[in-house]
């Protein structure tokens, strides 16, 4: 059997290298090899989840014209929030990056339970495919919003996606949640535990400091997921009434349903689901402040403040769910407290950004690609962040809600922002993934498509909900709504050039793995431990453990001119 | 698999100046955080029961008699399992009585379902039903994690701590007095 494939003599030396196809690639345990079959998932995935909207938006662009009926329509926003929420944005960035980078950037040979990770991975295999499946069952994939409300979610008959559609789509979830989990309690126990010597706390990356607190965030989260889960689906197979209400009808029939509240639903969904905004958003930040630091070749302005900060905004953000509900119907005095506690997040996200702008001053910068990415990341959360100022303020949402202006508004945070920072990753790490360098032309190219074609769509989107346009719409025919509507050829037209920029980036990733220049071990010059292994570094990572000597971010140190030093550095 | 993934666990760097302790430790946190996990489950499940149960349909249903002996069961086992920890020389037999004391508050369990469907009471009979059939599920579900582990730990017994297996086997015996005690108060 491959897996138990098994080197002893390898063993000695530290370095393992699985010779056969099946235990190198496929059920590898290596950290690294695991991390690249995330980011190959993701993009397969990231072509079908994008592949959606492009396709709804052809129809807000020209109705009719894109061969979409209204039950397509609202599948395929439904379909392409999950598929790129959860599949894309999670498995990329938190699952791939985060693989990759943590035994590296921490000094470890491995994660803390090899197995258990490449379990975590060949989990959300089927559940992926199980998501994708769900498209081809009886009434298409589920329609009900990626947030899944019930009663649409929760009654079989309720629409064509609600019924088959709905139940793979929570299956697939569930499969999503253990694994995510899995992984979530292996990234916590490595940084934990399996630092090297001389790495404290206080000396690690930012990036690690990240996916640390993003992982605790899930830890906590995800079980509130979890639980409404399991109780929709005894509404939905087990006759309960958690969250049906009495006095349902549906198609002319009375359902049999007493009591349930569907309020309840939103409220432990929002409680994963904001803590997951910053699951998401947090990592892309943290990568960001390494691009930025290796890049400005400047340490890091305020380590500890950003530590700080992002402990504060992992705290804030588990306690203010409430703000996506404040048209639910909510108690005036509970709407405040979710206003205010919302509003004091942007306290500590001012300090990251200052820290992360006070990085650059007076520094040269070196524009390369991955740089050019975390600098858009800076552009993505300070335009986002300030339209989540309006939504934090419930008087302000009441109008906002469910109009584009939210649209807009979360795409630039948990959309832009996080692939922003998930490309910076891939370009700035590609070297020490596969020993060559991406094309710099082509990752420019895509850049410059990513962060035009982006903006564009996004702060439109903003001003068409200010202009009254409504999310989940098929067609805009009301007279009041047409001066909005009627941007949306643009809209459309710049979602396209940012769709073409992504099929740029995958020609540039799948031709330079293996035909980019040859990149030695430290190509960027930087400083922290990742970059002692070899590029590409085999099973093991190091063959002598590293000592850690240092901060992470050693630039402007060093004798003879050099101007930076690695933390292994004495 | 299980062999290759053993190997490679004794091949993490060690040393007593890892900052983080190394590999032996991580265990420890795993527990940790699996419990702090399963307290956020059962903690949004009382939430959602405070809730719910200020709504129409509650129809609260009580416990059956069997389950209050289960609880007995249940905290005797966590004495045994104490015992297990911290008395090495005879840990199997202690182990050994923890895990025949969960089987036992576990079939405790299917006749306390039994009972209450014989009784006409079932998930969708009424909303507080629903919550008694979810939560003892959910707790059964924690329980069968645990024990498990204590089977596997019973295999190695003598070999390494059984701290891990002590924490997650307390913690499902206070979640079950917690679910009884939701269940029966409010």
């Amino acid at each position: 059997m491959a897996l138990t494939h098994s080197h002893g003599t390898d063993a000695a030396h530290g370095h393992d290298h699985p010779s056969g196809f099946w235990s190198k690639y496929i059920f590898s345990f290596d950290h690294k090899v695991i991390g690249v079959q995330y980011l190959i998932l993701a993009c397969i995935m990231g072509l079908i989840g994008a592949g959606l909207s492009v396709w709804f938006r052809t129809q807000l662009a020209w109705p009719g014209k894109a061969g979409m009926s209204p039950e397509n329509y609202v599948m395929a926003v439904t379909m392409h929030g999950t598929i790129m929420i959860f599949f894309v944005v999670s498995l990329s960035l938190s699952s791939g990056l985060g693989n990759f980078c943590i035994p590296l950037q921490i000094g470890a040979r491995d994660m803390a339970y090899p197995l258990l990770n490449m379990l975590s991975f060949w989990t959300i295999v089927p559940g992926a495919a199980i998501m994708v499946a769900s498209f081809f069952v009886e009434g298409g994939g589920a329609a009900g919003g990626w947030t899944s409300y019930p009663p649409l979610s929760a009654l079989p008959k309720a629409a064509p996606g609600s019924g088959t559609g709905q139940t793979l789509w929570l299956l697939a979830m569930a499969i999503f949640v253990v694994s995510f989990t899995l992984g979530g309690l292996n990234y916590v126990a490595t940084i934990l535990n399996l630092r090297a010597r001389g790495m404290t706390l206080m000396r690690m990356p930012i990036t690690i400091w990240t996916y640390f607190i993003s992982a605790v965030l899930g830890l906590l989260s995800f079980p509130a997921l979890t639980a409404a889960a399991i109780m929709l689906l005894l509404d939905r197979h087990g006759g309960t009434s958690f969250f049906l209400p009495s006095k349902l009808i549906l198609s002319g029939q009375l359902q049999t349903n007493t009591g349930g509240t569907p309020l309840l639903f939103q409220h432990l969904f929002w409680f994963l689901g904001h803590p997951e905004v910053y699951i998401l958003v947090l990592p892309a930040v943290g990568i960001a402040f390494d691009v930025l630091a290796a890049n400005a070749r400047r340490p890091v302005m305020g380590y500890k403040a950003s530590v700080f900060a992002l402990w504060a905004i992992a705290f804030l953000g588990m306690i203010v769910w409430g703000h996506h509900m404040f048209i639910s119907g909510m108690n005036p005095y509970l709407g405040k407290y979710f206003s205010i506690s919302t509003l004091i997040i942007t306290a500590p996200f001012a300090l990251l950004g200052v820290c992360l702008l006070g990085t650059l001053w007076r520094a040269r910068i070196r524009f390369n690609t991955p740089m050019l990415f975390a600098l858009g990341l800076i552009s993505a959360v300070g335009t986002g962040g300030i339209g989540g100022l309006f939504l934090a303020t419930a008087t302000a949402d009441l109008h906002f809600h469910d109009t584009y202006f939210v649209v807009g508004h979360f795409h630039l945070m948990i959309g832009v922002t996080s692939l922003m920072g998930t490309f910076a990753g891939i370009y700035y790490w590609f070297p020490k993934m596969f020993g060559r360098t991406m094309n710099e032309t082509l990752g420019k190219l895509h850049f410059v498509g990513t962060m035009v074609g982006t903006f564009v769509v996004f702060t439109v989107q903003h001003f068409q909900g200010m202009g009254g346009m409504t999310r989940r719409y098929y067609e805009y025919v009301n007279e009041y709504v047409k001066p909005a509507a009627a941007l949306n050829p643009l809209v459309t037209i710049f979602a396209f050039i940012a769709f073409g920029s992504q099929l740029i980036f995958l020609v540039n990733f799948f031709w330079s793995m293996f035909a980019g220049a040859k990149a030695s071990k430290n190509p960027w010059e930087a400083t922290t431990l990742e970059w002692t292994a070899e590029s590409p570094a085999g099973h093991g990572n190091w063959n002598e453990p590293p000592v850690v000597r240092g901060d992470p971010y050693r630039y402007g140190e060093g004798a003879d001119g050099k101007g930076w030093k690695l933390q292994t550095d004495a | 698999m299980l062999m290759k993934s053993d190997a490679w666990e004794s091949r993490a760097w060690e040393g007593d100046d890892l900052p983080g302790g190394g590999r032996s430790e991580a265990n420890r946190t795993v527990v940790f955080l699996m419990i702090a996990g399963a307290v956020m489950l059962f903690t949004t499940f009382t939430a959602s029961y405070l809730v719910r149960r200020e709504a129409a349909g509650w129809g609260k249903v009580s416990l059956p008699a069997i389950c209050w002996v289960g609880t007995a069961f249940l905290v005797a086992s966590s004495v045994t399992m104490e015992l297990a920890r911290r008395k090495t020389a005879s840990a199997r037999l202690w182990l050994g009585t923890t895990i025949g004391l969960g089987v036992l508050f576990a079939l405790g369990q299917v006749e306390a379902w039994r009972q209450l469907r014989a009784s006409g009471v079932t998930a969708s009979s009424g909303a507080h039903s629903g919550f008694v059939y979810m939560l003892t599920s959910v707790h059964a579900a924690h329980l069968a994690a645990g024990i498990v582990v204590l089977v596997v730990a019973l295999r190695r017994a003598g070999r390494g701590s059984l701290g891990g297996c002590a924490a997650w086997w307390h913690f499902t015996g206070a979640a079950w007095i917690w679910v009884a005690a939701v269940l029966t108060v409010f």
